[in-house]
């Protein structure tokens, strides 16, 4: 296992640099760009130049990335080209905001998921049946509508919650409860969908294999049979898909954030690079790469210890 | 007498002014992205002061956020909404365009309008408390003009500042350069903290000589900017609300359910969404008739790049082609057409003008025949991320006189260069209202963003050269009408429409900006009279 876990680690590592390495690449090309965008109408073929060696973007792409590395090894990201913000101080506050969604959404979905998931793949029929609507329903509708339908019935009439903004939960708990409730509801709708079907799909798989048969017949309950024996078998690729949903959770959360105004990291993220804030646009891909990793990292892990035969891979 | 300025020195306004009014095109207007300052009076109710039960604090939103407070790196347009209350400016633009002393009591040129004398008020202290005099503005002007920066274009015609004492700056400049006058209504024209501006953190963290400060623990950079208002200000009863919260947000429905839900008290509405807030019973309006433009320019007018286009009958052609009631009805109605390319709240507007070119196909196709193009031909226009939206009108209108449009997408960030490259015979751009004089400098001179393949023409020359003597901005109006009207009838340019703008109100709140204001002011936020 422990092979496994330092095979996994390494090759999460290597990804990483080549990642990053190829943002640095593709980058280089549009430092013009991105000074001729810091320097407005004031851009011209001189002022770039100096302002490019200032900034010590006239080097080659793999000094620059050797020095960029060397600061991620040491927690330092660089600073922001416009603001003179500190890329680690600048990505916190943003990445709170949105794990303040995706973190909740992403446990409301695996709890409906788990819950609609063994209820379709144990039950059959009509029950089967009004499982795979909703979730089909979940898959189909956009998340976008659904936050506009969210808002307007319950912020803009009823009131209830925020149309817009967030609120830290340092500041006010039941406020902050009330600012992510549209936002987790909206994402969670279709986080569900896509993992229910999932746990429904595996779990009828395991329900139909012989140790079930043979359990049933030795007196084991139906209840004990799901939860102890075909849904921790079944774990192992729901597991993957809960990884990916997630993944997938913080990558939508840009346009949740657009339509709730919450200041997270999607939000940063657009805004970033739309102005081509070098050091922060690496700051936020070694970020978006390193949780990517991260979590597929844990889900290779789990799946390990789960099942052993995954560990030879 | 030069009449040419370096490039870079006239692209300046423009581009953040498009920008700005781009963005009312393609967000559909928020509140950040439109108008003014006002006279230091119009933040408080009709009467003169806020009633007793008028509300002390505001919330509004902006489509962006600035990037930076550093002097040399603020933006006009939209940020200044947020700069402006923390630095304030020596000027701001008054309700019908006029210039209105705020820092400055006044000012003065020499008889060659080479040197510029401006009188500060004697009153004036910083955020910090420290005082705020000539000196300090001295050494923002110099900061801003010797740091690389999006701001140091406006300042690159200054050959030196001098602080004569506490309260008078002398300014010479190495070329006349009567837009200048009105740049003081914008970033040349604050005074910042010197001790501060060498601290990196500046950027985050200003300290101005304006009517509001930041409040450092409860604003968010990129995200939410709350403003306190400061007692000390030498105005600070002209400014009713105690507290004002910018929320940054990008998209136009959020901002306007934001302002439904009650979180917002003024905000620009969507043309389309404006009636039901005006049917709604819980907001007032307040309509900006025409605040940006929309238009094509006909760059290629020496025939470059399409030869065609050195034919004026060709340039007629165009504007011939434009249904401009057309594109006012797609715009949602609010606004107006335009036939000319000065708004209609300066003094180089003229109503005769209007009637130059009517819309009328079969007269252009007959324009480009007479000039040898029955057949027509095709041109390379960019696809800017400000007009996209307009685009396929643009391409349906050329193409029934037979010009073919392909569309080059261009990076935002690459927008600048883009209109500079004098890669595109014609460019469809955006324009916020601006002062005549920086009117002139921007469409006409020979270095000017929007003339990116020089043109020159003797009849120009001879009206720019005395353009460029203006001291006194309310005794140009004939030769700004005169320069307007070489636009029209040479076909510089192709005016599309006038923007307006719908503002709603919560109740107690009003709008009080105008059109002819150019950068959003907080002074455009007052309370209902």
């Amino acid at each position: 296992m422990l092979l496994f876990a330092l095979r996994r680690v390494a090759f999460g590592l290597v990804l990483f640099v080549i990642v990053s390495f190829t943002t640095m690449f593709l980058l280089s090309f549009s430092f013009d760009s991105i000074i001729g965008s810091k320097l407005g109408s004031a851009a011209n073929v001189d002022s770039i130049a100096a302002m490019k060696a200032d900034l010590g973007l006239d080097r080659s792409v793999p000094v620059l990335y050797a020095e960029w590395f060397r600061g991620v090894l040491h927690g330092d990201l660089g600073a922001s080209f416009f603001t003179g913000e500190p890329v680690t101080e600048a990505l916190p506050s943003r990445l709170a905001v949105t794990l303040s969604v995706v973190g909740p959404a992403m446990i409301i979905s695996a709890l409906i998921a788990l819950f609609l998931g063994v209820l379709a793949a144990t039950r059959g029929g009509w029950v089967d049946k009004t499982a795979q609507g909703m979730m089909l329903t979940g898959y189909l509708v956009p998340n976008l509508l659904i936050a506009i339908v969210l808002v307007v019935v319950f912020a803009v009439n009823l009131g209830w919650f925020p149309a817009t903004g967030f609120t830290s939960f340092a500041e006010d708990p039941a406020e902050w409860a009330r600012s992510i409730t549209l936002p987790v509801i909206t994402m969670a709708f279709g986080g569900a969908a896509s993992m229910a079907n999932q746990v429904r799909g595996t779990m009828i798989d395991e329900l139909r294999k012989d140790y079930v048969r043979t359990l049933r017949t030795r007196g084991v309950s139906a209840r004990a049979i799901v939860i102890r024996h075909a849904l921790r078998n079944s774990a192992g690729p729901a597991l993957t898909v809960f990884g990916l949903t997630f993944i997938t959770l913080f990558g939508s959360a840009l346009f949740i954030e657009q339509v709730f105004a919450l200041p997270g990291f999607g939000t940063y993220s657009f805004n970033v690079a739309l102005q081509g804030d070098f050091p922060v646009l690496m700051g936020l891909t070694a970020f978006g790469v390193g949780l990517t990793i991260g979590v597929n990292l844990l889900i290779d892990l789990a799946n390990g210890w789960l099942n052993p035969k995954a560990r030879q891979y | 007498m030069q009449v040419n300025t370096p490039l870079r020195r006239q692209v300046r306004r423009s581009v953040a002014a498009a920008i700005a009014a781009g963005a009312v095109f393609t967000l559909g207007a928020c509140s950040g992205a439109s108008d003014p300052a006002a006279s230091p009076t119009t933040g408080t109710s009709e009467s003169g002061a806020p009633a007793a039960d008028a509300p002390t604090t505001l919330a509004i939103a902006t489509n962006r956020a600035p990037s930076t407070f550093d002097p040399v790196g603020l933006a006009t347009g939209n940020d200044a909404l947020i700069w402006g209350s923390i630095y304030d400016t020596l000027f701001v633009i008054g309700p019908d365009g006029e210039l209105v002393p705020h820092l400055a009591t006044g000012y003065s040129y020499s008889d060659d309008g080479l040197e510029l004398t401006v009188t500060l008020r004697d009153d004036l202290t910083f955020s910090d408390g420290t005082p705020a005099t000539a000196a300090e503005y001295k050494a923002t002007l110099e900061h801003i003009r010797d740091t690389a920066g999006a701001g140091q274009a406006m300042a690159d015609t200054v050959a030196s500042v001098e602080a004569a004492d506490a309260t008078t700056v002398v300014i010479t400049f190495s070329a006349n350069d009567p837009g200048f006058l009105f740049d003081l209504t914008s970033r040349v024209g604050i005074i910042a903290q010197p001790d501060k501006m060498a601290d990196e953190s500046y950027g985050l963290d200003p300290i101005g000589a304006g009517p509001y400060m930041l409040d450092a623990e409860k604003t968010q950079s990129g995200t939410q900017y709350v403003l306190i208002k400061r007692d000390d200000y030498w105005n600070a009863d002209a400014y009713p609300f105690e507290e004002v919260t910018v929320r940054v947000i990008a998209d136009a429905t959020a901002i306007e359910n934001s302002l439904r839900a009650g979180e917002l008290d003024i905000a620009g509405v969507q043309a389309q969404t404006a009636p039901q807030f005006e049917s709604s019973g819980d907001f007032t309006t307040t309509q900006l008739e025409a605040q940006s433009s929309l238009f094509l320019d006909i760059a290629d007018r020496d025939g470059a790049i399409e030869p065609a286009f050195a034919d004026l009958r060709v340039r007629q052609a165009i504007n011939f082609a434009l249904n401009r009631d057309g594109f006012v009805q797609a715009g949602g109605g609010v606004g107006q057409p335009a036939y000319q390319m000065d708004f209609p709240s300066t003094s180089g507007y003229d109503p005769a003008l209007d009637s130059v070119y009517t819309y009328d196909v079969e007269k252009a196709k007959s324009l480009l025949a007479e000039a040898g193009y029955a057949e027509g031909f095709s041109i390379d226009m960019p696809s800017l991320v400000y007009t996209t939206s307009m685009e396929p009108a643009i391409t349906q209108a050329l193409a029934d006189i037979g010009i073919t449009v392909n569309w080059d997408s261009i990076p935002p960030q690459d927008t600048v260069q883009a209109l500079l490259s004098g890669k595109y015979p014609v460019i469809l751009w955006f324009a916020s209202t601006l002062p005549d004089a920086n009117q002139v400098q921007d469409f006409y001179a020979p270095a000017a963003l929007l003339n990116p393949m020089h043109t020159t023409d003797p009849e120009l020359d001879a009206l720019l050269e005395q353009a460029s003597k203006i001291t006194d901005p309310a005794a140009g109006a004939d030769i700004y009408k005169q320069i307007n009207a070489f636009g029209v009838n040479n076909a510089w340019y192709a005016p599309l429409m006038f923007t307006g703008q719908t503002f709603a109100e919560a109740e107690g709140y009003k709008y009080v900006g105008t059109s002819a204001q150019q950068s959003v002011r907080i002074e455009s936020y007052g309370v209902a009279g």
